[in-house]
């Protein structure tokens, strides 16, 4: 059954607001606008101040959360942002962890591993500061989320369709994808052609300058970022960014072992992956040797 | 009697603790940033080409700038090392236009959510102020993802170039966008052609343009508001940026600078609470970043008049920033009509920085609020130490009771809390980029 005008909180722990002006480049902006009721947002003028969102207590439709959470030592208007995310997130109808940080740990989690991590997982295991709320967490990973993966969320819980999720709560229909799928270079990596060198459109990027798209949950190279492009279509590696283990070490090389890639696409196995690759790498396919466009 | 006021829309959020006189005036601030999330020292032991990536994070709307101060910083370090660098004119040209289209997008943002409903008593149409912001910010964003992928956090620059290969496909886009930023420009903010705005030289002619931009002066002249927040009448430059050079101008006295005088200090505490901000001093003194410092030292003929008669006060402020805008599309247009595709995007360093036993770097940009400044010491490639200096932390940092900061100096004798807001926010403060 579809809600009227659901009510939303945003509410940010430790982190750097990417999310929030992602959300603000959405196409759809200004529908959500109309369709939602904005009671607080950190950089939006809405109903309530932070201020008089701490000092309230109200039931809401959807609580946003942007950040990592720690159970104390970082203060928003005078007190503790954990206690204010738990005080909603108890009162909220649904809660959305928003960005890599709030859904995992995120980037400012490696300043304190032991203390810092999302909403419901701190990395990949289920020991957030408010795990007990799993039951209505949707995790939208992504550094800083695609607007439009938010959208959706905040569509379907407004429709009032269940949202399938997977064991890290991520959405299926949008995280059950890989940034690999819809790269322009995907031909390249078919025929295991290197990049050899950044600012090329020709080449994969994954077996030398670190490309994590084949082993990266998200749908960049569907839907696009900013309606066009993509990192990987505009020749910048997939860093990882939607995964529990995000940042991880050494993100523009490729790890080898024996000259293999240390990390191989999703569920290939190794022995599958090593006979593909033989055999691609017997063959030479001209075009694919030669730039696309000669310079004059 | 002290009075607090948490400021909040401020890319996170700080609190004034105000000395207040009987009338409320405003004999003394203290201003708290409280917030720390150590990415200096996360940076450590990592590969440098990581910092590529993870500098970016510090801040959500001017992380390009963190990207292009990272690029400089690992650029300096080969040049110290003595491995000269090649960078072609397109990598520069493209590098400059996706740093000036955050610019742009920053100073919508700025204008539309932070400033207007910070200033008293002033009536403007809230919900087309949020709208022109998102349309102004995604226009931006589109254009700069035309070429570097995505906007947010992006990393599409490197030591050596750009690593995006672009096509007359993609500049035509851009071209495009920049030409729906210019029609934006003109029916939001301020209705002259970008050439015309550049000529602008006479206050009065200012006034009596349509445009939000001078709807909101002429409020401020009626208030009488026009010279609220002055403050030193320093100013510092550390990069040379599309509308001018570095340098430093006291009052309009130009000379240039030399980013070895620059100090930063510690973290302060205000009784019993911290203060992140940690001050920066030129040669011992306070001076403001911005694009009133950029205006100040390029001599900017409409800032020069308005300087004249209002000094660094609030108009100067929020004038210099707009007419950057303007500007900058300009540049930024330029720039793409004159890109040789046919050079390379990136040409290879003769090593890679891990074959360099131990080099210092610095790099210096014109970010959105002001000079950016990042340092870094590499040992075979990896991170010993990252230093990074924001521009809100030379405005915005506390100096003491004898040597106010510059932003606690614009707010002495201010008459109440909401002109002080009004007057902080004209700085156009980052709380996270103060307190990484």
């Amino acid at each position: 059954m579809r809600m009227p005008r659901p009510e939303i909180v945003w509410l940010q722990g430790i982190t750097c607001n990417g999310n929030s002006h992602s959300f603000l480049n959405s196409p759809r902006f200004e529908t959500v606008l109309e369709e939602f009721r904005l009671l607080h947002h950190p950089l939006l003028p809405s109903e309530f101040t932070l201020e008089e969102i701490v000092a309230q207590t109200r039931d809401v439709d959807v609580l946003i959360v942007e950040g990592a959470l720690r159970q104390e030592g970082f203060e928003r208007s005078g007190t503790e942002i954990y206690e204010t995310v738990r005080r909603y997130a108890e009162r909220a109808g649904h809660i959305v962890a928003a960005g890599n940080c709030a859904a995992f740990g995120g980037l400012f989690r490696q300043s304190d591993p032991q203390s810092i991590g999302g909403v419901v997982f701190r990395g990949d295991e289920p020991e957030g500061a408010l795990k007990r709320f799993e039951h209505k967490t949707v995790n939208l990973p992504g550094c800083p989320i695609h607007p439009e993966w938010l959208l959706y969320v905040l569509r379907m819980i407004r429709e009032g369709r269940p949202i399938t999720i997977d064991e890290l709560l991520r959405p299926v229909e949008l995280y059950a994808y890989t940034v690999h799928e819809g790269c322009l270079r995907n031909e390249y990596f078919e025929w295991k052609v290197d990049a050899e060198s950044f600012g090329r459109k020709e080449g994969c990027l994954f077996y030398g300058q670190g490309c994590q798209g084949p082993y990266t949950h998200g749908s960049c190279n569907r839907l696009l970022w900013n309606e066009v492009s993509s990192k990987t279509r505009a020749g910048m590696p997939c860093i990882g960014c939607t995964e529990p283990d995000f940042p991880s070490h050494g993100l523009f090389e490729t790890q080898t072992l024996m000259s293999i890639p240390a990390r191989l696409p999703l569920d290939v196995p190794k022995r599958a992956y090593l006979t593909l690759t033989g055999m691609a790498k017997a063959f030479s396919i001209p075009r694919l040797q030669r730039r696309k466009i000669d310079d004059a | 009697m002290m009075h607090e006021r948490l400021i909040e829309r401020i890319e996170g959020e700080a609190t004034l603790l105000l000395e207040k006189g009987r009338g409320g005036e405003i004999h003394f601030a203290e201003i708290i940033f409280p917030h720390f999330r150590g990415m200096e020292k996360i940076l450590e032991r990592k590969p440098a080409l990581d910092a590529l990536a993870l500098t970016p994070r510090v801040c959500g709307i001017c992380g390009h700038a963190h990207l292009m101060a990272t690029v400089a910083a690992l650029e300096s370090c080969y040049e110290n090392a003595g491995i000269p660098l090649e960078i072609s004119p397109k990598a520069r040209a493209i590098r400059s236009m996706t740093l000036a289209l955050e610019i742009v997008q920053n100073h919508f943002k700025w204008f539309y959510l932070t400033l207007l409903p910070a200033v008293p008593g002033y009536e403007y149409r809230r919900d087309s102020a949020v709208l022109t912001a998102h349309r102004a910010a995604s226009t931006c964003a589109k254009a700069i993802a035309s070429l570097a992928g995505q906007w947010p956090h992006t990393s599409y620059a490197l030591p050596g170039g750009v690593m995006c290969d672009p096509t007359h496909l993609e500049l035509l886009q851009v071209d495009a966008l920049l030409h729906d930023m210019e029609k934006i420009f003109r029916t939001t903010l301020l209705d002259l052609e970008p050439e015309e705005a550049a000529e602008l030289s006479g206050v009065g002619a200012l006034y009596e343009l349509s445009g939000d931009l001078p709807e909101l002066l002429r409020h401020v002249r009626k208030m009488g508001w026009e010279s609220l927040g002055r403050s030193y009448d320093r100013f510092i430059v550390l990069s040379r940026h599309p509308l001018g050079h570095a340098g430093k101008s006291v009052r309009t006295r130009y000379s240039r600078i030399d980013t070895a005088h620059i100090e930063e200090g510690e973290f302060s505490d205000v009784g019993a609470r911290r203060n992140y901000a940690r001050p920066v001093r030129y040669r011992g003194s306070f001076f403001e970043t911005g694009p009133l410092a950029r205006a100040m030292v390029a001599k900017t003929p409409i800032v020069r008049d308005m300087h004249r008669r209002y000094k660094d006060g609030f108009v100067t402020r929020v004038t210099a920033r707009i007419q950057e805008v303007g500007r900058l599309l300009a540049e930024i247009r330029k720039r793409v009509k004159s890109i040789d595709l046919g050079e390379p995007s990136w040409i290879e360093p003769r090593k890679p920085l891990s074959d360099i036993d131990a080099v210092y770097g610095r790099g210096t940009v014109e970010a959105a609020r002001g000079s950016l400044m990042h340092t870094v010491h590499l040992r075979r490639g990896k991170i010993l130490r990252y230093c990074i200096v924001t521009p809100t932390q030379w405005n915005l940092a506390n100096g003491t009771q004898e040597e106010p900061g510059v932003a606690q100096n614009a707010l002495v004798g201010l008459p109440d809390e909401a002109l002080a807001e009004m007057v902080f926010k004209s700085f156009d403060v980052c709380s996270v980029c103060t307190t990484q």
